[in-house]
Formats: structure tokens, sequence, C-alpha cells
């Protein structure tokens, strides 16, 4: 079977995959699917799950924020700002329900140290301020 | 919704989405395809042994089915292997 290159890049990186048979994505139309030596096409992904088989036959899952699909030459590019892959769909969803509660902790510590810093920094700005404590400053 | 969350949902979607059109049965049609496809598998290595057999012995002197019961032999193994790999890569 005859099969195409595949790249997948993200924010954080690409990951490549030199003999991909079929990949199968969604857009707004709907799903659509793509073999090796398909017309040139460009296609706006939708957020979900988009699957390709590789030459072994193993099916590899993606979920995917969105992103844009291009495929010219037998090559498929996929730029996406995040995507997860796994080869089973199940832990899939599993692994990006930990990762994105991971990012919104990360986040939420973020802001709290953010926030902080920013009363911390209004404190010495009122100390400054203050004629009061003046002398303690010097 | 944040963009992470939608992203969650939406890849949850699609898994219930896959999962029930792979436990759906097959319609009529594809079993009719299925069937056809897995009856020609095994049938036509069988005809066509059968036939470059019955060719074989009409070249040979005397009465001789040994090449068509041969081939026979042959493509009913050939026939078999055919089904078994396909019912393989179906699955």
């Amino acid at each position: 079977m005859k099969t195409f290159y595949l790249e997948l890049l993200d924010s954080r990186g690409a990951d490549r995959f030199p003999a991909v048979r079929q990949f199968v994505a969604a857009d707004a139309s709907g799903s659509f699917g793509i073999l090796a030596g398909h017309e040139p096409m460009v296609a706006v992904l939708r957020y979900g799950l988009a699957r390709f088989e590789d030459d072994s036959g193993q099916w590899h899952y993606a979920a995917m924020s969105g992103g844009t699909l291009r495929f010219a030459g037998n090559r498929l590019t996929v730029a996406t700002v995040q995507h997860f892959l796994g080869l089973e769909r199940g832990t899939l969803l599993q692994q990006l329900s930990a990762e994105m509660a991971r990012t919104e902790s990360d986040i939420a510590r973020a802001r709290a140290t953010l926030t902080e810093i920013e009363h911390s920094l209004l404190r010495h700005l009122g100390d400054l301020m203050d004629p009061a404590s003046e002398g303690s400053l010097a | 919704m944040t963009d992470r969350q939608k992203l969650v949902e939406a890849t949850g979607r699609d898994i219930k989405r896959l999962e029930i059109r792979e436990r759906q049965p097959a319609g009529f049609v594809g079993m009719l395809f299925y069937g056809g496809t897995l009856g020609l598998l095994l049938v036509v290595p069988v005809v066509a042994g059968a036939y470059l057999g019955r060719w074989l012995d009409s070249l040979a002197a005397g009465y001789s089915v040994r090449w068509t019961v041969s081939l026979i032999v042959l493509g009913v193994l050939l026939g078999i292997y055919n089904v078994v790999r396909f019912i393989r890569e179906k699955t």
C-alpha cells in the first residue's frame, strides 16, 4: 500500500511519521480522509480527534486544538497550537484531561505568584510614599 | 469555556462517536460486499486451477487428470490462505 509523509507541528515541537497509509480528520464540513497521492489540499481543522494509520497497520490518535492541514507532494503537514498523541483512544482522553488539569494548575499557580508580587510591590511603594516610614527606610 | 476544556470535550465526543460507529453491526450492503469478497477469494483460485489443470492435462498424451486434481487442491489451499489473510487484515 502506498504511503505518505506526515508532519505534526505544534508550539512545543514536531512529530514526524515517514510512512503513513491514511489520515482521517474533521473540519467544519465534517470528517474526511487522505490517502497517498491525494490532490493538493488545504483545510482548517476543528477541535477534536484526528487519527492515522502507519505502514505497520498501527492506528495513532491525536487530539488537536484546531489547526491547519496542508497536503502537497505526498507530504501532509498539520500545524496546531497543541496536539496530544496516543495509541489508545481511551487512555488518550485520560492523558489529555490530566495534562489539561496540570496546565490549569500551573496557570493558577503562576497567577497567584503574580498577584503576590503585585501586592508586595504595592506594599513597598506604599512604604516608600509614607513619610512616617522614611526614618525606618534610611 | 476555555480552549483546554473545549479540546477535552471535543476529543471525548469524537472518541464516543468512533466507538459507537465501530460497535454498530454492518449493514446489508456491507455484509453482501464482505461475503462476496470472501467467496471470490476462495473460489477464483480453485476455478483458475481447474481450468489451468484441464488445459495442461489436454496437452498430455492419453487420459490424465493429474494436473487438474493437483491444481484444484492447490487452488483450495490458496483460497483458504487468501480468506484467512483477508479476515486477519479486516479484524
